[in-house]
């Protein structure tokens, strides 16, 4: 059987295993009595050395290179017993707070493998001196100039205006010989008076 | 080297080899995540535990209520009434 790789939020929900119908079987019904086995007991490993888990205590047990490894029971749970409403609310509500606690405790978890990866980051990663970062600039800067020149990368800024004042002012006259953006009405499709459509 | 990946959660323990040339800060750090990872594990599975048992009861609830619904009232009323009807009965 393949372990599925995904992490247990993308994975679909085990099948609800529901219990036989106990109204059709009278002896099942033990409705206001104590229930020997209790289905909502804390597991073992949390009660094991007599102390409540806290979010502080590192868990060591568990196998930390494939996260979401666990037995695959395919054993189906005998029914389960029919309690008054009062109990089953109450037990509710204790789940309901042992769930909220799982996802605190889940969010912390989280955020304390956050802070400790950025740690190792930082630990490991390897850093530069300030003239290796210096040098390593001089070379791209060089490369870029290189490319630029053999033509690999176009000139930034868009098209290169021309550099003397002569040049620039024929460029901006090439249209009519006037001023800057004089005749640019004609340029653009516009027609003199004497071509002007009659009114 | 990725130790750890964000989307599935996997953390690969790095080898020996890797680890000898660490220096100590670099070991340690490598330490708390190896730790803060197994709690994660924890978490996550406390997590689906906890979801687990909240279905089974809710679904308690559901069959205790309609057991509750289906069982035939039995109230101090009637047993008022039924000791009345036994006085007058043994009275008369």
């Amino acid at each position: 059987m393949t372990q599925d790789t995904r992490p247990f939020w993308q994975r679909p929900l085990p099948p609800i295993q529901y219990p036989a119908d106990p109204l059709e079987d009278a002896a099942s019904v033990t409705d206001g009595l104590r229930v020997d086995t209790d289905p909502l007991a804390e597991p073992e490993t949390a009660m094991a050395d007599g102390a409540a888990p806290t979010d502080d205590d590192p868990v060591t047990q568990g196998d930390q290179s494939s996260p979401q490894a666990r037995p695959v029971t395919t054993q189906i749970e005998p029914p389960r017993p029919v309690l008054s409403v009062v109990e089953a609310q109450r037990r509710l509500v204790e789940v309901q707070l042992r769930c909220a606690r799982a996802t605190d405790r889940q969010r912390k978890a989280r955020g304390n493998v956050a802070l400790a990866l950025e740690k190792f980051q930082r630990a490991t990663m390897q850093t530069c001196t300030p003239e290796q970062l210096v040098r390593q600039h001089i070379e791209s800067e060089n490369q870029l100039r290189a490319d630029r020149a053999a033509g690999k990368i176009a000139p930034r800024g868009g098209q290169r205006r021309l550099g003397s004042a002569i040049d620039s002012f024929a460029y901006h006259t090439r249209a009519m010989g006037r001023g800057a953006g004089g005749g640019g009405a004609f340029r653009r499709g516009a027609k003199p008076a004497s071509a002007r459509t009659p009114k | 080297m990725q130790v750890f990946e964000f989307k599935t959660g996997k953390f690969t323990p790095l080898s020996a080899d890797v680890l000898a040339k660490f220096n100590p800060e670099q070991r340690a750090a490598y330490d708390g995540l190896a730790s803060v990872v197994a709690e994660l594990n924890a978490a996550n599975m406390e997590v689906e535990d906890s979801a687990t048992a909240n279905r089974a009861a809710l679904n308690d609830l559901h069959t205790a209520e309609a057991a509750e619904a289906k069982r035939p009232k039995h109230t101090f009323l009637d047993e008022l009434r039924a000791s009345q009807a036994q006085w007058r009965s043994d009275h008369q």
